[in-house]
């Protein structure tokens, strides 16, 4: 029943105490949320917890929703302010870029392949240089290129969620694509 | 032919290099309007930084995806625990107004003037209510600890002490203790304020004095001139009872003073 509701519907009900509408919510939008928190920070542990924690917030902030905006809007908006609190704590800490772990970490997630060792090889090279160059994005190309290319949203949508012109997205992504372009020509890669 | 001049006009806006840069991407991602892809499909064949930028910017995106297949696309959504007080969380954002928890707490719902006043009236009752048993309880258990003064006798009203069992001769006490009335009643307010000054403490002394004293104190009490009660109205026994407490030398009664009263003449 609560599945043909709109998100602002639910989010009503779940003022009223009903039990399972936030839970809905929550079910359209984690794995959306939890693409951009990914693509925000770049590792597994930390979009996580930014996952969690916006979600939290959402709930703990559902009676200040005045329906002004989109429900979606509003938790991309949520997210990106806990990756970018959660990136300036690491900061803070004095941690390490994050695509030195993510070198030891994405061989977990490599599904067994039929390629050559060398192929392995190069394909391994051309991850690490694509998640260092993402990683070195300033944060506004950044997360205009996570939402393109992770959550897949169109641009009126990312112009929404962060409250831009339409053509201000626009070039970001032009701009995000093309210094990653530059990032990624002076390796040797065969795709570039 | 607007849509292509504000096109143009907003990459120049955005210091993109070429006019058509945002068409570019739009077209990149199959978001372009129709207009916009026929106007790009012109511009194209004559630009050839449109044309290689395309190609390259194709070629990053399919490395973008490839990275997003092989680190995020197998990992598993994690499952967003949510606090099992969830109502707690809700409310604590949503102030509840003064009014409200009034109106609920009277079970009144809605917001009419006509609820507001009631309720207001309602409270205003109950305040007073409580005020007048509160003060009864007060009268009634306290003794009257608190006494309006002798309103005959001053026009000022003056600090009364507890006094749970009076004696006719109290009552008659604090004329006698200020003699002379004060001429000024704001004089006297102030004075009320103020702490008890010598005379205000005297009818503690008077109550402590024995009850010979006391007798003597009051001219209505005063001893007839019979020989019998001599020793009864020496003058100087009140006086004795009253600078016993206010100087510090020692003028107490000695059992000497108290034989001779008792026993007037051997």
């Amino acid at each position: 029943m609560l599945r043909n509701e709109s998100d602002e519907k639910l989010v009503e009900l779940a003022l009223k105490n009903e039990p399972d509408a936030f839970g809905e919510i929550v079910r359209r939008w984690e794995r959306k949320i939890f693409a951009l928190c990914f693509g925000m920070l770049g590792r597994d542990e930390e979009a996580q917890d930014a996952a969690q924690d916006t979600f939290i917030a959402a709930y703990r902030n559902l009676g200040g929703f005045r329906g002004e905006a989109k429900v979606s809007s509003w938790l991309h908006r949520i997210a990106v302010n806990q990756c970018l609190t959660k990136k300036r704590r690491a900061k803070t800490r004095g941690e390490t870029g994050l695509e030195d772990e993510n070198e030891d970490q994405s061989h977990a997630f490599f599904a067994p392949s039929a390629l050559s060792p060398a192929s392995q090889t190069e394909q391994n090279e051309r991850l690490k240089a694509v998640r260092t160059a993402v990683n070195a994005l300033p944060t506004d190309l950044r997360q205009v290129i996570v939402m393109k290319e992770f959550e897949e949203l169109t641009f009126q949508e990312i112009a929404d969620i962060l409250e831009l012109p339409l053509s201000t997205v626009k070039s970001r992504v032009y701009t995000a694509l093309k210094q990653l372009k530059m990032r990624l020509e002076k390796l040797p890669l065969e795709v570039v | 032919m607007l849509n292509l001049k504000n096109m143009i006009e907003n990459n120049h806006k955005n210091d993109l290099p070429c006019a058509f840069a945002e068409t570019l991407v739009a077209v990149l991602y199959g978001e372009a309007t129709p207009t916009e892809r026929r106007e790009f499909n012109k511009h194209y064949n004559d630009c050839s930084f449109c044309r290689e930028e395309l190609i390259s910017f194709g070629s990053i995106r399919d490395v973008v995806a490839e990275w997003r297949a092989a680190d995020f696309d197998s990992v598993q959504t994690p499952a967003i625990a949510l606090p099992e007080v969830k109502n707690q969380f809700i409310s604590q954002n949503t102030k509840i107004s003064w009014s409200e928890r009034i109106r609920s707490f009277l079970f009144l719902p809605g917001g009419g003037r006509f609820q507001s006043a009631t309720a207001f009236a309602a409270l205003s009752l109950c305040a007073l209510l409580l005020a007048v048993f509160s003060y009864a309880v007060i009268n009634r258990f306290a003794g009257g600890g608190v006494r309006i003064a002798d309103v005959s006798n001053s026009s000022v009203s003056k600090p009364v002490l507890n006094n749970p069992t009076p004696t006719p001769f109290e009552i008659i006490g604090p004329a006698q203790v200020d003699p002379k009335p004060k001429k000024k009643s704001a004089d006297s307010t102030v004075d009320s304020n103020k702490k008890p000054t010598q005379s205000a403490i005297k009818p503690i002394v008077h109550q402590n004095k024995p009850i010979i004293a006391q007798l003597t104190a009051h001219p209505s009490n005063k001893p007839s001139k019979s020989p019998d009660v001599k020793v009864q109205t020496a003058p100087k026994t009140p006086e004795l009872a009253i600078e016993s407490v206010d100087d510090l030398e020692d003028h107490s009664l000695r059992l000497s003073d108290l034989l001779d009263e008792v026993t007037p003449s051997i």
